[in-house]
């Protein structure tokens, strides 16, 4: 198989990962639990993974990186701490169903959405400003679209959220390990990652990075203060009730050395190079409306795409006889496709990581064009 | 042997204790903090030589970090330390 679906989960690991996680089901119980060497490899490992990620993502404390089981949880914590029943949010027209679902459970919350073409920062940026000057409280925003790959302009909007003194949650999702994630620079209160995307780590384990007070979405023991019913007011123990997925936390922590050793500018070039190429040979093929911008100045390795006269579905579907994995429909983001005027179609989304190859992507174009023409390409 | 022990709140603020006071060459170790020193239940101590006590707690200080008591120990008692 072929795998284009890193936006959901990147398939291949590095053989550290999976080397850690191994090592980690026979060797580690749970941090921070007892002093016998299972408990204090567990500590090392879990302590390690925090202070790594807090370098990588620019943390001022280990202490806060809290371990999540995937960014939706994260966010969830982010969201149900800041936002009060009447709030005025205002949240990008790109969101995923992670942010707008929580906020949906909200009483009288009042949503403005920033509406703008995808690949238009300066018009997002020119969103946030006028929203915050008219008064929201709080804003989210996502650093990359998982449905197109645009490059929201976080930076600039982080700064109008410091300037209106509003606090800022920041999905990182489909940048984590990508592109700079900067929690102090850019002054917000929570960044919420997946660390099964683009950190290599396995499913269920995910980072939430805090530099506000929180609240608590689960309760239960930490080993610590323990004759307390209260949860404790410190992270990441506040944050975290229960036992940990050591399994996951070790091999989030080889993932993470991965992109540190590997580089930022490194797997993010490869990525849009191969899928700039891959935009290249779509837009040869009549009748594909192709959702990108010349230069591809502000996307990543994300791609959408429709075919006229093709269902997206059965495109992805048949895709998946052929050997090629994508995600087609609405990618869980219905927002990003209302935005953008997807909605009723959806899109198939190709998205690439660090080991994907110019072949493959051939490869894919191929059998996309066999699917179109009912004929192969040479 | 006489040695201090630095009572935390967490073993991730213990971790950071050791790390940061390794940095500027004071060796410490990561105990669980007996219960008899903690009214919260499930603690952990950091433990240093007493002689290291106010160089350790002057780099403590700098990088943001506080026990929440401190107590000496004569190898029998331990006996809370004000600073």
């Amino acid at each position: 198989m072929i795998y284009f679906d890193s936006c959901a989960t990147t398939l291949e690991k590095p053989e550290s990962v999976a080397q850690a996680v191994a090592q980690a089901l026979h060797t580690m119980s749970s941090p921070g639990r007892g002093h016998y060497p299972a408990s204090q490899k567990a500590e090392e490992t879990a302590y390690q993974c925090r202070a790594e990620a807090a370098e990588l993502f620019h943390v001022d404390s280990p202490e806060n990186v809290v371990f999540t089981m995937n960014a939706t949880h994260g966010l969830n914590i982010a969201i149900k701490t800041l936002i009060r029943p009447g709030m005025h949010v205002v949240i990008s027209g790109y969101e995923h169903n992670a942010v707008t679902r929580p906020l949906h459970t909200i009483p009288q919350v009042v949503v403005t959405v920033v509406d703008a073409p995808p690949f238009e920062p300066a018009q997002m940026l020119d969103g946030f400003r006028k929203a915050l000057a008219g008064g929201a409280q709080a804003a989210i925003c996502n650093h990359v679209s998982n449905v197109f790959g645009c490059i929201q302009p976080v930076e600039e909007i982080a700064a109008l959220c410091r300037e209106f003194q509003v606090p800022l949650i920041v999905d990182a999702s489909q940048s984590a390990g990508i592109l700079p994630v900067d929690l102090l620079g850019w002054g917000a209160a929570f960044v919420a990652m997946p660390g099964h995307k683009g950190l290599y780590g396995p499913q269920g384990t995910g980072l939430l990075l805090c530099h506000h007070e929180t609240d608590t979405v689960l309760e239960g023991g930490t080993g610590s203060a323990s004759k307390f019913q209260e949860m404790p007011e410190f992270l990441p123990d506040r944050l975290e009730a229960g036992t940990h997925n050591m399994l996951g936390i070790a091999g989030l922590l080889a993932g993470i050395r991965f992109v540190r050793q590997t580089g930022l500018n490194a797997i993010a070039g490869h990525e849009k190079d191969l899928t700039q190429y891959a935009a290249s040979l779509l837009q040869k093929e009549e009748g594909l409306t192709v959702y990108t911008r010349p230069g591809f100045a502000c996307q990543t390795g994300v791609l959408s795409f429709t075919a006229a006269g093709h269902d997206v579905e059965e495109m992805g579907e048949q895709l998946a006889d052929r050997g090629i994995a994508v995600r087609a429909g609405l990618q869980c983001a219905p927002l990003a496709h209302r935005t953008a005027g997807t909605l009723e179609t959806g899109t198939v989304r190709f998205s690439t990581s660090y080991f994907n190859r110019k072949a493959q992507v051939d490869a894919f174009f191929d059998s996309v064009h066999e699917i179109i023409r009912g004929n192969t390409r040479f | 042997m006489d040695h201090i022990l630095l009572i935390v709140r967490s073993i991730t603020q213990a971790q950071r204790m050791e790390r940061t006071l390794g940095q500027v060459g004071i060796p410490s170790q990561i105990y669980r903090a007996p219960a008899e020193l903690t009214d919260r239940g499930c603690g952990y101590a950091v433990s240093i030589q007493s002689k290291q006590l106010t160089p350790a707690l002057r780099r403590l200080q700098e990088m943001g970090l506080r026990p929440v008591r401190i107590y000496q120990n004569d190898g029998k008692t331990y006996k809370e330390v004000r600073v």
